[in-house]
């Protein structure tokens, strides 16, 4: 059955791969349409539009090819992970998006023992939890996050133009929370291999994601 | 300037010739290892472009090739896989730079010609455009000799344009290149705006010409013939 799961997810990954090169030509295709010094203002937008369509459909392929692989068990290895060393070096590289954003970090509580974990995994599931909490934040907003040598908890506070879908974990929803919803089916299908107990609550001014590793 | 291109898609290799001929390159190509082996033996090229899975087998076989040749010639791998592992795996044997599809022409382009600059200069490297002069190994810019302070991404942004000069850039490439695999948690038109916004102001208060125009909502271009 193992054997059988590998290779599906091996054919869903070369398909994902072949999606890459059309992808690059249509990219390529509309570069140089844009050279035109004949273009008006509509065909401008109309080649924006296109560009727009490709950078997503690129995310909905690099999503799929995560999801394939998660689902189909290719994480094996194991090893001592700081879950605080992790969140904060993922914090890091958020810090411009942050700063632009106006967003007040907060991180309370400490880490004082690893946990034993995939570190590929979990570099994933905690890289969409901050993603989500700083994309799906409004300007000024607040990010809070929780530590204990067990579990963690992100907090942010939302945009109000946009609504968090009432079935997050459902897979590719609508377009508008499309990316929130490929984080979180990400997310989800890591917790679920991983085997970890999650909570997901939100009200209209947050959305708290907790994780506890028993 | 001379590059190769070894890549067996011909829409793509269609796009790639039309922008860099027209860029001022002298390209070649070639559809299959065999065909690329036979020309890096017989000819010099400034820089090679590897596109990784080729019809008769990985390109990468093509480097250590290059190195017994004792080819200076500038690599970079294009990819379909952003695996960290093969980034490294082709960096390690002597790759350049690599790259993941789909790319932007713009960026291929300014990954090129930084290679090319690297490796033909020894000694200052002081790109030079009208009164901007770049110095690309301590990454500062003087405007009419005059020192300029600008940000690690206001300078990759300058660059950027530069190295692209005359060709229309989208919000989309300039992004990509700024944020690189984080890009698409920045929202492009926005981010990008303000950086462009930010540079243009500092540019202009030192008694620069007003090269960076801008293309309704979808990129930048950077004129030669800049406005008063």
């Amino acid at each position: 059955m193992a054997k059988h799961k590998k290779k599906s997810a091996v054919y869903a990954q070369n398909l994902s791969h072949e999606l890459l090169t059309p992808l690059a030509i249509i990219r390529s295709k509309v570069e140089l349409l844009l050279q035109s010094p004949n273009l008006d203002q509509e065909d401008l937008k109309s080649l924006d539009d296109i560009l727009r369509n490709v950078r997503r459909m690129r995310s909905l392929n690099q999503a799929l090819i995560q999801l394939s692989k998660i689902d189909n068990e290719v994480y094996e290895d194991r090893e001592a992970v700081n879950i605080q060393s992790l969140i904060e070096e993922i914090l890091d590289n958020f810090e411009d998006q942050i700063r632009f954003k106006e967003l007040k970090v907060r991180v309370i509580g400490e880490v004082t023992q690893p946990i034993k974990t995939n570190k590929n995994l979990m570099n994933l599931l905690v890289l969409n939890l901050i993603k989500n909490a700083v994309m799906h934040n409004k300007t000024g907003g607040e990010l809070i996050i929780e530590l204990k040598n067990n579990a963690f908890l992100i907090k942010n506070s939302l945009d109000p133009m946009q609504r968090v879908p009432k079935k997050p974990f459902k897979r590719f929803n609508s377009s508008k929370s499309e990316s929130l919803g490929l984080g979180l089916a990400i997310v989800k299908s890591t917790l679920d291999y991983l085997d970890l107990e999650y909570d997901l609550s939100t009200d209209e001014n947050w959305f708290i994601f907790s994780v506890s590793f028993q | 300037m001379k590059l190769l291109f070894v890549e067996d898609d011909k829409d793509l290799l269609k796009s790639v010739l039309l922008y860099f001929n027209e860029g001022g390159f002298n390209c070649e190509t070639a559809k299959t290892l065999v065909e690329a082996k036979d020309k890096i033996e017989q000819y010099e090229y400034d820089c090679i472009v590897l596109d990784l899975v080729m019809p008769d087998g990985n390109s990468l076989s093509l480097i250590p090739l290059m190195q017994h040749l004792k080819k200076d010639t500038g690599i970079i791998v294009l990819s379909a896989n952003s695996n960290v592992d093969d980034k490294v795996l082709s960096l390690d044997l002597g790759a350049d730079d690599y790259m993941t599809k789909p790319f932007h022409l713009s960026e291929l382009n300014s990954r090129i010609k930084s290679i090319i600059r690297r490796k033909k200069q020894q000694g200052s490297n002081i790109l030079v455009f009208n009164e901007i002069a770049i110095n690309t190994d301590a990454k500062n810019v003087k405007i009419n000799d005059q020192s300029i302070r600008l940000t690690k991404k206001e300078y990759d942004l300058l660059l950027y344009l530069i190295y692209n000069k005359n060709k229309v850039v989208t919000k989309s490439s300039i992004a990509e290149h700024l944020w690189g695999d984080f890009t698409e948690f920045y929202d492009a038109a926005d981010s990008v705006y303000s950086h462009i916004k930010n540079l243009k102001k500092k540019l202009l208060a030192m008694g620069c010409e007003d090269y960076i125009q801008s293309l309704y909502g979808v990129g930048y271009i950077f004129k030669e013939d800049g406005q008063a």
